[in-house]
């Protein structure tokens, strides 16, 4: 099996998603045109157009919110916070409204939403936390932490 | 005024239907039969009235928790809106909710979140799926003049003007954020100041008009519809009960409560209506009959539902995961 880093295996995944899946798209802080902070959307836009790959104005709320009410008409949208210590700022959104919404009302909301840390930047406070811990107690999302220790 | 006569007449009895639902809602509340609280929209009714019954069948509402009129228009039944209140299995939420923090996708409505204008950042995410889409549908979306201060309204409305999204916003604004009046709230005189600095366009209306209410909503949703992007309405109320029912908000003036009695949305109309000769007082008497005893239908249905069984409330925490094709 060939060996790739994580953020390649992401992108490898999200580009199979979406040439597979026309629901699925990416919204997130220059995720567009810059192909991502991470790199992780990297000619992207070039192959999926401005409407699947949407660079977002500066507010994590207000666009996990836009996920939202897209995943519950149909879509699939993938959020990338820029770093994981930007999802603070998403948090109502997603765990009194992405949460709740299914045991409350019935209504499934199928959002990925994407939060890379660990990337050995430096970041200091701000672009260095571990975030998954707020979520461990939110049962209704589920957190997903993969890593890989040599 | 392009309305027809019979549009006329449903926007009469949903706002009846709303005030007469909502009015039992409060009794029963004051009777100790009510699980939590009771939220009414009590003298706000023409805003969800008219927006929602200008919407066309497949568009979407993110309504907010004075909207009553908005999950009859679109549908939801005073059965299953009983049945809510009382904490029923048949209710909208099957007993897992109180009162208004529903919604039903089945109806084009969806949730409310108790956190304001959550919907406004949920109900542009709708528009965006239409425009990704090429749907020529709209999303309209619901809070108070207070939801307005918040984050939320203002990434919401940003972002709808950014991507000129098919969405219309809504504030309702009824002078009154539970006790902290608008000079508390904002330094503007008008909600609708807030449009400008995102480069929307915004209206301001006779909140307690339902045929103003409606023309404009259908307006500004054609407008959306056609790719001219969103539109803030400004529709300007006064609540004329507590935040919720057991608030006697007292911190209200009485002389205000009583200048906006007179403006009263279903007052109004009936008086455009005869006034107009669209109807006779016969004909909106026999609506409200029919309104009557759809209420008192509703809350039979929901005394006599049962209630979720215990172990209820640990299912449909997560969704089914649909099943690759």
């Amino acid at each position: 099996m060939k060996e790739i880093t994580y953020l390649e295996a992401i992108k490898q995944a999200m580009d199979e998603e979406m040439t597979r899946d026309p629901s699925v798209f990416i919204l997130g802080e220059d995720v567009g045109i810059y192909g991502g902070a991470f790199r992780a959307t990297e000619g992207f836009l070039e192959k999926y157009g401005d409407l699947r790959v949407l660079d977002t104005p500066l507010s994590e709320s207000g666009f996990t919110g836009a996920a939202i009410g897209a995943a519950l008409v149909g879509m699939r949208p993938i959020v990338e916070m820029q770093f994981a210590d930007f999802i603070s700022c998403a948090f109502d959104q997603l765990v009194n409204v992405a949460a709740k919404n299914h045991y409350r009302w019935a209504a499934a909301t199928p959002i990925v939403v994407r939060a890379p840390y660990g990337g050995n930047i430096h970041g200091g406070a701000f672009h260095s936390q571990c975030i998954e811990g707020f979520f461990f107690k939110c049962t209704w999302i589920k957190n997903r932490c993969p890593f890989y220790s040599i | 005024m392009d309305i027809k006569r019979e549009d006329l007449l449903q926007l009469y009895y949903y706002l009846k239907l709303t005030r007469k639902l909502e009015d039992r809602f409060s009794s029963l509340y004051h009777q100790g039969r009510i699980l939590g609280g009771a939220w009414t929209s009590n003298g706000t009714e023409a805003i969800s009235v008219g927006y929602s019954y200008a919407l066309e069948k497949n568009d979407i509402a993110a309504p907010y928790f004075r909207d009553m009129g908005c999950f009859l228009v679109r549908g939801i039944t005073p059965k299953r809106l009983m049945a809510q209140y009382l904490g029923k299995k048949t209710g909208v939420s099957a007993g897992k909710e109180g009162n208004v923090h529903v919604g039903d996708l089945n109806f084009g409505v969806i949730g409310f979140p108790s956190h304001l204008a959550d919907n406004y950042a949920v109900g542009a995410g709708a528009a965006l799926a239409f425009k990704m889409r090429g749907e020529k549908k709209v999303a309209v979306a619901c809070t108070g003049d207070g939801g307005t201060s918040r984050g939320d309204f203002h990434e919401a409305m940003n972002l709808a003007a950014v991507r000129k999204l098919p969405i219309v916003f809504i504030c309702n604004n009824n002078q009154y954020a539970y006790s902290t009046p608008l000079k508390l709230q904002m330094a503007i005189k008008n909600v609708a100041e807030r449009a400008l600095a995102y480069g929307m366009p915004s209206r301001i209306v006779d909140g307690n008009n339902v045929v103003e209410v409606f023309t404009v909503a259908r307006e500004t949703y054609d407008m959306a519809r056609n790719g001219g992007g969103p539109t803030f309405i400004e529709c300007k109320t006064m609540r004329m009960h507590g935040h919720s029912e057991h608030d006697s908000a007292k911190y209200v003036p009485r002389e205000l409560l009583e200048e906006w009695k007179k403006r009263d949305p279903i007052l109004q109309m009936e008086k455009y209506l005869i006034g107009n000769d669209i109807t006779t007082k016969e004909e909106l008497d026999s609506i409200d009959i029919r309104v009557k005893k759809e209420v008192e239908d509703a809350e039979l249905f929901a005394e006599e539902s049962p209630y979720p069984n215990p172990e209820d409330c640990l299912k449909g925490v997560y969704a089914t995961p649909i099943e690759e094709e």
